[in-house]
C-alpha cells in the first residue's frame, strides 16, 4: 500500500535535475562523488573548515537608494601577485531589471552567475514574464544550499533588482547560501572600510546623487586604507528603466582598452 | 592505478548531439582511487610529480593587425632544463593558437581534445568556431576538473568572425577575456617589457619585436625560462608563424647581434646581455 | 500484417514505419500554419481554433520564442508541442551556456529534428506528433531563414512552406505566388496564404512578425483584421477589373 509512494515525484526536482543535467553536463555530479571520496577536494567545504568568514582581495558593495539600488565592484582580476587585467566586470545584468554582484573565486564566479542567468532566461522564455527579484534570490540561494553539501561554490552575491509594485530591493546572499534583505552591503576586504562608511552616512531614500557621492567616499577609503586596494571599481544602477552601467572609477588605465 | 579517459567523450559528441531519452549520469569521468593509505599525501606527492614542468613564460596581445602569441622554448622539471626546443605554441587550427603553461602533458593533452572539438564544430555548424566559444569549452572542461591536479594556464588566440579573440583559462576554472595577457612563471618580467613597449596601431613587424623582446627578458631574469622565442601572428588569413623553428637560427635575432656572435662557455647568457643591451639601446 | 503498428522500432514487410506515418497523419489533421521569409522580416502564422466563448484565448498561443532571435510554429498535437518547445528553450540557453553564442535557425532546428528522430528509434515512447516551422535570423550573418520539421526527424530550408491542415493547397498558393518580399508585403503574402484554407478570415488566425531588430511581435486581432480587410479589398478591386473588360 505504500508503494504509491514512490511515484511521488515532486515537480520542482525534476525541473531542477533536469535544467542541472541539460546545462551543467554532467561535471557536477563527478565532482559530488569525487568530493565525498577525497577529503582533499573538499574545497573549502563550509562546515569542515573552521574560518567561516573567508574574506577574499575583492571588493562588492551596494546600497538601495529612493527608486533604484546601486551595485559597485572593484574590476581586478588577481593571481597571486599578479594583476591580469583591471577592467573585469564582476556585475552581470541578470535579466532587464536585475544586477548580481559576485566576488570568489573566479571560476565559481563566472560559472555561477551564468549558471544563475541562463536559467532566470529560461524562466522567462518559459512563463512568459520575469521572476521577481525576491524569486530570482531565494532560487539563487537555492541553488547554492543545494550545492553547498556537495561541491560549494565559492561566491559571495548582491543581487540588486527593481520590481514594478515592491520597488528597488537588494539582496545578500554569502557563499554559505544565506539570504538577507538589505538596504547596504558589503563582500571582501573593502567591506570593513565600506560598510562603516555607509553605516554612517547612508539614510533611507537617498538619491541618487547622494548615493553616488556615498559610493565614491567608500571608493576613497578603500584606496586609501586597503594594502591590497585594487585600482578600478566599476557602479552598476537598477531602477524603473532598466538595469544599466552608471560609471566607472578607474585609476589605472588598461592600456589595453585601446 | 586506472586512469579512465571517458573524459574524452564526455564533452566529444559537442553538446545537444548527446541528451538520451534516459538522463546522462551513466557516462561521468572518473577516476579510480589508487591504493594508497593516506589518499590526501599520495595526492600531494603526486602533484608535486607533475607540477615541476613549470618555467614557462609565455604571453599573446592583441594589437591592429591581430594577435601576437609569443612563447619561450624550455621545459625544466625544478633544476634540470630537459629540453631547449619545446613548442610552447599549440597549433588548434589554422586559425587559433594556444600557449602552454604549467603541466606539459595537461596543456598537450586538452589542447589536442579541444583541437577535435573545434573541428567537429566546424563540421557541424559550417563556420568556425569562435574564440570565445572554443575557450569556453576548454574553460568548461578545466572546470570540471578542478581540484583532481590538472596544471594548465594557457591562451587561447586566434581569429574568428568578430576579428581577433584572446582568451586566459586556467585550470581553476579562471576564464578572463582580455587584450594582453602573460602566463608562467616568467611573466611578471615579460609584463614589464610588454606594458611598457605597447601601442594598439603597431606593425606586425613592432609588435613581433616586442613579443621578442618581452619573452627574451623574461628569459635572462627567469632561470625556468630560455631557449628561443618562437613568435607567431594570427592575422584575418590564420596563423603565420614568424620566428623559432629551431633554436640559435639566426631568423629570431635581431639585426646587430648578427654581427655580433659571441662564442665561449656561457655564451648564451652573454648573448642575452648582448642582445637587452642593444635591443634597449637601438 | 496486424502488428506491424504496435511497436515503432518495427519496420512493415513493404518498409514502413506505421507510428511515424500516423504521426504524420495527425498532423495532416491539426491546425494550418505558415512561415514566409521575407529579406527583412520573417512571418509566421496559424489557424486558430475558434474559442469557447468562456475561454480566455490568450492562453493557448501556437506561435512561441525560443530564444530573443528564435521563434517556433507547430501543427499537430499541441501537448507533445510543450514538451518539445521546453527542450528546445533549454538547448538554446544551455548553448549560450556553453559556447557563450545564441544558437543559429540550423542549430535548434537540427536539435528539434534530432529528438523527433530519437522518438522514432526508442523503445516506449512514440513519435512526437509535430511538424514545426522554426524561423529566424543569423544571429552572425543577420540572414532570415525558415526550416521545417516533421514527425520522422526530417528537416529542410524553404523561402515559404505551410503544414497541418489542408497545407498542400497552401503550399501550391504560396509556389504560384511567391515573390521576395519585404515588410508588410511578407505579412500580407503569409495571411493570404492562410486565408486560402482558414474560413472566416481575420478572427481566427493567430500571426507573429520576426524583425532583426525587434525580434518577434505578435499581431493583435484589430492589426490582423485591417490587414485581412485591406486583402480583401484588393482581391474584390482585382475581380472588378477582371470583370470590367468583358463588360465593355
Amino acid at each position: 500500500m505504500y508503494k504509491k509512494h514512490e511515484t511521488l515525484i515532486m515537480p520542482f526536482t525534476i525541473v531542477e535535475i533536469q535544467i542541472r543535467n541539460e546545462l551543467f553536463c554532467k561535471a557536477t555530479h563527478k565532482r559530488q562523488s569525487n568530493a565525498r571520496l577525497f577529503p582533499s577536494l573538499r574545497r573549502t567545504h563550509p562546515v569542515a573548515e573552521a574560518d567561516l568568514l573567508k574574506v577574499s582581495m575583492e571588493c562588492v558593495f551596494g546600497l538601495v537608494g529612493n527608486g533604484f539600488a546601486l551595485v559597485v565592484a572593484d574590476t581586478s582580476a588577481v593571481h597571486s601577485i599578479l594583476v591580469h587585467k583591471s577592467n573585469e566586470d564582476k556585475i552581470m545584468v541578470l535579466d532587464s531589471h536585475k544586477l548580481i554582484g559576485a566576488s570568489g573565486e573566479s571560476g565559481d564566479r563566472v560559472q555561477f552567475t551564468e549558471y544563475i542567468q541562463k536559467n532566470v532566461h529560461l524562466y522567462q522564455f518559459r512563463n512568459g514574464i520575469p521572476l521577481t527579484t525576491a524569486a530570482a534570490a531565494n532560487f539563487t540561494r537555492g541553488e547554492l544550499a543545494t550545492a553547498l553539501r556537495k561541491s560549494p561554490y565559492f561566491v559571495n552575491l548582491l543581487l540588486a533588482g527593481y520590481d514594478k509594485e515592491i520597488g528597488p530591493s537588494l539582496y545578500y546572499i554569502d557563499y554559505i547560501a544565506t539570504l538577507h534583505k538589505i538596504e547596504k552591503g558589503a563582500f571582501g576586504y573593502g567591506s570593513y572600510f565600506s560598510l562603516a562608511m555607509m553605516d554612517r552616512h547612508y539614510h533611507p531614500g537617498m538619491t541618487v546623487d547622494e548615493a553616488i557621492d556615498l559610493v565614491d567616499k567608500c571608493i576613497m577609503e578603500i584606496r586609501s586604507r586597503l594594502v591590497v586596494a585594487p585600482p578600478n571599481f566599476v557602479i552598476k544602477i537598477v531602477d524603473k528603466d532598466g538595469a544599466r552601467e552608471y560609471a566607472w572609477r578607474e585609476s589605472v588605465k588598461d592600456v589595453s582598452g585601446a | 592505478m586506472k586512469l579512465d579517459t571517458s573524459g574524452l567523450e564526455t564533452f566529444a559528441p559537442f553538446h545537444g548531439a548527446n541528451g538520451d531519452l534516459c538522463g546522462e549520469l551513466s557516462s561521468v569521468p572518473s577516476f579510480s582511487l589508487p591504493k594508497a593509505d593516506n589518499f590526501d599525501d599520495f595526492q600531494k606527492k603526486a602533484v608535486q610529480m607533475v607540477k615541476p614542468a613549470k618555467g614557462t613564460t609565455t604571453l599573446a596581445f592583441i594589437f591592429k593587425e591581430g594577435v601576437i602569441v609569443a612563447a619561450d622554448s624550455r621545459a625544466s622539471m625544478g633544476g634540470y632544463i630537459s629540453s631547449q626546443s619545446v613548442k610552447k605554441i599549440i597549433e588548434i587550427n589554422p586559425y587559433m593558437l594556444g600557449t602552454m603553461a604549467g603541466g606539459a602533458a595537461d596543456c598537450q593533452f586538452w589542447h589536442r581534445n579541444l583541437g577535435i572539438k573545434c573541428r567537429l564544430h566546424e563540421l557541424a555548424n559550417k563556420r568556425r568556431i569562435s574564440v570565445t566559444g572554443a575557450s569556453k569549452l576548454l574553460a568548461n572542461i578545466l572546470y570540471s576538473y578542478r581540484g583532481m591536479g590538472l596544471s594548465v594556464g594557457t591562451m587561447i588566440a586566434g581569429w574568428d568572425e568578430t576579428g581577433p579573440g584572446l582568451y586566459y583559462v586556467d585550470s581553476e576554472g579562471g576564464r578572463l577575456k582580455g587584450t594582453r595577457f602573460s602566463v608562467g612563471s616568467g611573466s611578471p618580467y615579460a609584463y614589464g617589457v610588454l606594458d611598457n613597449g605597447y601601442r594598439y596601431d603597431m606593425s606586425v613587424e613592432e609588435a613581433a619585436e616586442l613579443a621578442r623582446r618581452s619573452i627574451y627578458h623574461a628569459t635572462f631574469r627567469d632561470g625556468a625560462s630560455g631557449g628561443v622565442a618562437s613568435v607567431y601572428y594570427v592575422g584575418p588569413n590564420g596563423w603565420k608563424k614568424l620566428s623559432g623553428d629551431d633554436h640559435l637560427s639566426k631568423k629570431d635575432v635581431s639585426k646587430k647581434e648578427k654581427t655580433r656572435p659571441v662564442r665561449c662557455i656561457g655564451y648564451k647568457l652573454l648573448n642575452h646581455v648582448l642582445r637587452t643591451e642593444f635591443l634597449v639601446d637601438g | 500484417m496486424a502488428r506491424y503498428d504496435r511497436a515503432i522500432t518495427v519496420f512493415s514487410p513493404d518498409g514502413h514505419l506505421f507510428q511515424v506515418e500516423y504521426a504524420l497523419e495527425a498532423v495532416r489533421k491539426g491546425n494550418a500554419a505558415v512561415g514566409v521569409r521575407g529579406t527583412d522580416t520573417i512571418v509566421l502564422g496559424v489557424e486558430k481554433k475558434s474559442t469557447a466563448k468562456l475561454q480566455d484565448s490568450r492562453s493557448v498561443r501556437k506561435i512561441v520564442n525560443l530564444d530573443d532571435h528564435i521563434a517556433l510554429a507547430c501543427a499537430g498535437l499541441k501537448a507533445d508541442a510543450r514538451v518539445l518547445i521546453n527542450r528546445a528553450r533549454i538547448e538554446c540557453q544551455s548553448h549560450r551556456l556553453t559556447v557563450e553564442d545564441p544558437v543559429t535557425v540550423e542549430y535548434i532546428t537540427r536539435y528539434i529534428a534530432g529528438l523527433q528522430q530519437k522518438y522514432t528509434q526508442s523503445g516506449g515512447v512514440r513519435p512526437f506528433g509535430l511538424s514545426t516551422l522554426i524561423v529566424g535570423f543569423d544571429p552572425y550573418t543577420g540572414v532570415p531563414s525558415l526550416y521545417q520539421t516533421d514527425p520522422s526527424g526530417t528537416f529542410s530550408a524553404w523561402k515559404a512552406n505551410a503544414t497541418g491542415r489542408n497545407s498542400n493547397s497552401m503550399r501550391e498558393f504560396l509556389e504560384k505566388n511567391y515573390k521576395e518580399t519585404s515588410g508588410q508585403e511578407t505579412v500580407k503574402l503569409a495571411i493570404r496564404a492562410l486565408l486560402e484554407v482558414v474560413e472566416s478570415g481575420g478572427k481566427n488566425i493567430e500571426i507573429a512578425v520576426m524583425t532583426k531588430e525587434q525580434g518577434l511581435r505578435q499581431l493583435d486581432e484589430a492589426e490582423i483584421d485591417a490587414i485581412v480587410a485591406e486583402i480583401e479589398a484588393e482581391k474584390a478591386a482585382a475581380e472588378a477589373a477582371k470583370k470590367a473588360p468583358r463588360e465593355t
